[in-house]
């Protein structure tokens, strides 16, 4: 019989890594599902912290996330971003959505496309709940992604900010 | 000798250990415990050094407050920590012995603060997997220990380095290179010594041990990667900022890159474990 304290400890021990190797399991469960644009923000962010909002969209389209039916895992899923902008041009990505084991971004695996490459689209999430997410990404003055001075932050006039929330269907 | 029979007689030695009653006449003690200990290291600063002075150097014109500068001390662990503590012998000469699991975890924060407002975070983590044994004497009626002390550390070196931006949000995007998740890992075999004092169940230790080998992975292997980086590469972590920079090609393989080597050192450490069961 094993005594009450040790069996204590285990039981604790046992949970706590649990607790710790499902995070990045538990964020990307949750995902799953058709998510709605409901609002797309795009601001230049001034050095006191202050948002200037440049263009405001609503339903902007969608983002399917799911599992990735021939090759399921626990840490990437399969989406689809539709995208569709302030001059009705449409942005549309399909590929595998990844995250780190803390949650610290996700990234859109290959959700940009240029004439040279394919490149991935990185996201902070703000706010997360089963039903609404909130999710920012960052560029400097006039440029989202990849800006040309990306080695010194301090070159930056401004940041720009683009903020999406999504809403599940 | 061949796999099964490893098998077996890791089997038959953990039977011989773990089997309860069979062996009361030999143990004076076998108890499984649990405990902590906090561990002072010390690492070898220069390679990060290297790149926080090119950093604040390069961009010196627009930093209002550079990185500051490692001594080598700042990562320090809290380790917890469960084994099975063995006594036996006779009454002139006891022997003592363990093995134990230990897990330890510190970090230290650095920033650099430009002029137009932008600041940058640098988070600098490292973990230890630790597997302990011990082989000595006791002294003192079984309450002092004296022991030698062999170390297999799985350790792994984490940099989370981010933009905070103005509105207060951390990101970790691709509006800068560096902004990413490194990690390295390093196997090192430690020896040191340990000595302990037993005051009922409660036994009170120091340990110091200093990394002898290093068991791996392969020296080209040894860099900090953001494995999901969504950059060109170099994708590591720079000890040399001016290459990372402005010769990028071949950073890597010329071993300019942060190596996890820099973070192995010598360590000392006090704490306490509590003997799980009924005090003999």
């Amino acid at each position: 019989m094993i005594p009450f304290k040790k069996f204590t400890a285990i039981v604790l021990f046992s949970a706590l890594l649990f607790t710790a190797c499902n995070k990045e399991k538990k964020l990307m469960e949750g995902l799953i599902g058709n998510w709605n644009i409901e609002e797309s923000e795009r601001a230049y962010l001034h050095g006191d912290g202050s948002e200037e909002i440049y263009e405001t969209l609503t339903n902007a389209g969608k983002l399917i996330i799911s599992e990735d039916a021939e090759n399921p895992s626990e840490t990437s899923k399969h989406y689809k971003l539709t995208f569709i902008d302030s001059a009705q041009d449409t942005l549309e990505a399909e590929d595998m959505l990844i995250t780190d084991e803390k949650n610290k971004r996700i990234i859109l695996l290959h959700a940009l496309n240029d004439s040279t490459a394919q490149t991935n689209m990185v996201w902070t999430i703000e706010k997360e709940k089963k039903n609404q997410q909130v999710w920012s990404l960052y560029g400097t003055d006039s440029t989202f992604f990849y800006p040309a001075e990306m080695n010194n932050p301090g070159a930056a006039t401004n940041s720009l900010v683009w903020r999406i929330k999504l809403k599940r269907e | 000798m061949s796999t099964p029979k490893r098998i077996k007689r890791t089997l038959l030695l953990a039977m011989l250990f773990l089997t309860p009653g069979i062996h009361a006449q030999i143990f004076a003690l076998k108890k499984t415990y649990t405990g902590s200990h906090y561990a002072f290291s010390h690492f070898d600063p220069t390679g990060i050094n290297q790149f926080v002075v090119q950093f604040n150097e390069m961009w010196s014109d627009a930093i209002q407050t550079g990185f500051h500068q490692y001594d080598g001390s700042e990562l320090g662990q809290t380790f917890t920590t469960s084994g099975l503590r063995f006594i036996w012998g006779q009454n002139s000469m006891k022997w003592t012995a363990s093995s134990d699991y230990a897990f330890g975890a510190g970090k230290d924060k650095n920033e650099v603060v430009f002029n137009n407002g932008m600041t940058q975070l640098m988070t600098l983590k490292s973990t230890c997997n630790q597997i302990n044994n011990t082989f000595g004497i006791t002294l003192n009626e079984e309450k002092l220990w004296l022991e030698a002390l062999y170390c297999t550390n799985l350790g792994k070196v984490l940099i989370e380095y981010s933009t905070l931006q103005p509105n207060g949000v951390e990101s970790f995007g691709t509006e800068y290179k560096l902004n990413g998740l490194y990690t390295g890992t390093l196997k090192t075999m430690q020896f040191g010594v340990q000595t302990s004092y037993k005051y009922k169940k409660y036994v009170f230790y120091a340990r110091a041990m200093i990394p002898t080998v290093v068991l791996g992975p392969d020296k080209s292997a040894r860099g900090l990667v953001d494995a999901q980086s969504s950059q060109a590469d170099p994708r590591d972590f720079p000890s040399n900022y001016n290459t990372y920079v402005n010769d990028p090609q071949g950073h890597v393989s010329r071993l300019e890159n942060l190596q996890t080597t820099n973070f192995k050192g010598y360590s000392y450490g006090f704490g306490m474990f509590y003997l799980i069961g009924k005090d003999k």
